[in-house]
Formats: C-alpha cells, sequence, structure tokens
C-alpha cells in the first residue's frame, strides 16, 4: 500500500513535470516555428530575389536564370569585346592638267602603303588602301593638284558584325540541335528535318556572306578620287541685290565676247 | 560778222557736242594689260579683248560702283555670290598694279557642258566705278596661262 502510495506519486510525477513543462516547452517552439513559417512564407520570394538581382546587373529580368538566355547572353559580351570596325570613305575632286599622268601617278604612290585600284576610268580613280594607310593616300591625292572639294564619310560597322555574328551563331546552334533530332526520327520526320536543315544552311551562307562583306569594308579603307566636278554639281542661278553682280556669269561673259 | 561768229560758233559746239556723246556713252574709259606671249587682242573691239590659240578668252568692262564700296567690300559679295551659285572658289590673289592699282583675282572652277571651266574675276575700284577683268577658259588651257596671266594683270592700267 505504501509502496502503492509512494508509488503514485511517483507515477504521477511525471504528469505534473509534463503539466509544469508544458507552458516552457512552447514558448520555447513558438519562435522556431514562427521561423520555419517565416521561411516557408520567405521560400517563394527567393527566386524574385535572385531575378531582381539579376535585373540590377542589366540583363533581361527573368531570363537568366534559363538555360535558354545564356546564348543570348553571350553576344552582348562578346560584341563588347569585338574591336571596332570602321568603314571610311575618302571622297576628293582634284583638277590636274593631265589627270592620266596624275592617275598614275597614284595608283603608283597606293601601291607600297598596300593598296589597289578598283575603278581606273578617264575621269574618276578608286583606291583601296589599309585604313592606318588613309592619311597618307588622302595627303598624297591632294598634293598632286587643285582640291576643289575634299570629304571623309566614316561608318560605324562593329554593332552590324556582331548582330550577324550572333545571328550566324544562333543559327548554327539550331543546325547542331537538328541533326542530333534526325537520328531518333522517322523518315517523314527526317524528310522534315532535312528541309528545315538545307533551308538553315542557306540562311547562315546569306548571314556568312555579308558578314564577309562588312568586314571587307572595314579592312580598306576608299579613296574616291574624281578629275572633274561630279554630275550632281551643277550651276544654279541665285539673284544677288547687287545688280551688276548678277552679270558676273560664264554664259553672259560668253555673249559679251 | 557778229550773225556769221554765232552760227560758227554754234556748229561747233555742235560738233563737239556731237562728238562727245559716243564718248561718254562708251565711258571714254581705256582699259590696258600688257598681253601675255600666248593673247591676242581684237584692235577693233570696244574694250579690251584678247584670245588665246585654244580658245581662253579675256575680256574687260565697267559697271557702277553702287552702292559705292571698297574693294574688300566687292571681292566679299562675288565670292558669297558665286559661292550660292556653285562656282567653286579655286584661288585668290589681291595685288598692287605697276600702277598702285590695288586690284583682287577670284578664281573660281565650274563645270560648263562636259568640261570644267574656270572663270576668273580680276576687280579694280576706281571712285564711283568697278573695273572688271574677266577671263575663261576650258580647265587644263587655263591652266596653262594662269602664271602669265597673272604677271600680265599687274600690267594692267585705266585711262579716262
Amino acid at each position: 500500500m505504501r509502496d502503492r502510495q509512494h508509488t503514485r506519486p511517483i507515477m504521477r510525477r511525471p504528469d505534473r513535470a509534463t503539466r509544469a513543462l508544458r507552458p516552457t516547452g512552447l514558448a520555447l517552439q513558438l519562435p522556431t516555428l514562427l521561423l520555419l513559417a517565416l521561411l516557408l512564407l520567405a521560400l517563394p520570394l527567393l527566386p524574385l530575389t535572385a531575378s531582381a538581382q539579376t535585373a540590377d546587373d542589366g540583363a533581361p529580368q527573368g531570363e537568366a536564370a534559363t538555360p535558354e538566355a545564356a546564348p543570348q547572353a553571350a553576344p552582348v559580351e562578346r560584341a563588347e569585346a569585338t574591336p571596332r570596325a570602321t568603314a571610311s570613305t575618302a571622297r576628293i575632286t582634284l583638277k590636274v592638267v593631265h589627270p592620266d599622268e596624275v592617275r598614275r601617278a597614284l595608283q603608283a604612290a597606293a601601291e607600297p602603303l598596300g593598296g589597289f585600284p578598283v575603278l581606273v576610268e578617264d575621269r574618276r580613280l578608286i583606291l583601296k588602301v589599309p585604313p592606318a594607310a588613309l592619311p597618307q593616300m588622302v595627303e598624297a591625292a591632294t598634293g598632286a593638284g587643285l582640291v576643289m572639294e575634299k570629304a571623309l564619310e566614316r561608318a560605324d560597322l562593329t554593332g552590324e558584325i556582331a548582330q550577324l555574328e550572333a545571328l550566324l551563331r544562333s543559327k548554327e546552334a539550331i543546325f547542331v540541335r537538328l541533326r542530333t533530332l534526325v537520328d531518333d526520327a522517322d523518315a517523314q520526320a527526317t524528310l522534315r528535318i532535312e528541309k528545315t536543315m538545307s533551308s538553315l544552311v542557306a540562311e547562315m551562307e546569306g548571314i556568312a556572306g555579308k558578314l564577309r562583306v562588312e568586314r571587307a569594308r572595314a579592312r580598306h579603307a576608299v579613296v574616291d578620287i574624281s578629275f572633274q566636278f561630279r554630275q550632281r554639281q551643277r550651276i544654279v542661278y541665285v539673284r544677288s541685290p547687287f545688280e551688276w553682280l548678277n552679270s558676273v556669269d560664264l554664259g553672259q561673259f560668253d555673249a559679251r565676247f | 560778222m557778229r550773225a556769221s561768229e554765232t552760227l560758227r560758233r554754234l556748229l561747233v559746239g555742235a560738233a563737239l557736242a556731237l562728238c562727245a556723246a559716243p564718248l561718254a556713252a562708251c565711258g571714254g574709259t581705256e582699259h590696258r594689260l600688257d598681253a601675255p606671249p600666248a593673247f591676242r587682242a581684237y584692235a577693233e573691239a570696244d574694250d579690251l579683248r584678247l584670245i588665246t590659240a585654244d580658245g581662253v578668252r579675256v575680256a574687260a568692262r565697267e559697271v557702277d560702283n553702287e552702292p559705292v564700296a571698297d574693294l574688300d567690300f566687292w571681292v566679299d559679295a562675288m565670292k558669297r555670290h558665286l559661292d550660292k551659285r556653285g562656282y567653286a572658289l579655286s584661288a585668290e590673289d589681291c595685288f598692287t598694279t605697276e600702277a598702285g592699282q590695288k586690284g583682287c583675282t577670284l578664281d573660281f572652277v565650274l563645270p560648263h557642258g562636259a568640261e570644267d571651266w574656270v572663270m576668273s574675276e580680276t576687280i579694280f575700284v576706281y571712285g564711283d566705278r568697278v573695273v572688271l577683268i574677266e577671263a575663261a577658259g576650258p580647265f587644263p588651257r587655263f591652266q596653262a596661262i594662269a602664271e602669265s596671266y597673272k604677271k600680265a594683270l599687274r600690267s594692267f592700267t585705266r585711262e579716262d
């Protein structure tokens, strides 16, 4: 009995302890639970934060995380690394007494500079020279006669070349993917894939051609020398407020003579 | 006697007036230039007229200095006007003649038919008159005489 009596309290102790401990246990578990709940709530927000960081970095939002976006981001980096490509054209109207002699002399002057003629006419000469030799060639041309007109045009081809390169790369990537599909495709699908691949090849050749042209434009500067005023340059009639100045005219000179 | 004297005076006066009229009309001014070797002068012409065998021509004329302005003003006005018209200024040469007269030559190049021509305008200002010495010819032919013509302009004189 005693034992029993003794046992009871012993048996009850854990209950008491449990009762006593319950509030304390809850107090300990609540912050943990809250923290967990907060973490669970915050989980869906994590990708958004990552996207926001990407957007801050300058890449398009939501695309950086996807594997498809990686090849698109690559050309931008490559374009930055591409050296600046410029197409330069110098146009000179030169008056000389003997155009033939001057034309020959200018052709000879272009050769040691790495230049070559692309058009040789009685009254016109077009030379291509390395961009670095352009100032020397222009100097040689302007020193050969009376310069009536001189203009220098520069076109930046860097962006265009980078775009064509990126386009070509993406087409090549599609081509490679299509080739892997052929192995597992049936006859009909293979035919369709081959048709797509052949049109892709044609597109790639076109882009490669454009790229070659643009690169060639950047490789050589053009010196366009005209020994005569071009067709567009015409005399126009403009009235002067000073009466006698209106009689200064080649046609009227002819008539008066 | 008195009547005949009056008549004689009237006739002399009329004759003088008749002689003077054309002179006044023509200005009665003579322009002279030591013609370069390649040029030949038209002896019968009213004013200075020179020409080379290949057709480069020189002519002199006068216009009113209206509004009255100096040489620099007219040089500037001519350059601006002909530039607007499409003439390309190729050279400008201001000088003093052997007679001490200041003048300026403006050479312009312009397309004319299938060729490019040079039109050279030399301006002298004499009080209320502006003297123009004009020369024109195809570019290569004009270049051949350019230097001698330039020298000849230094010998220019104007006589009333």
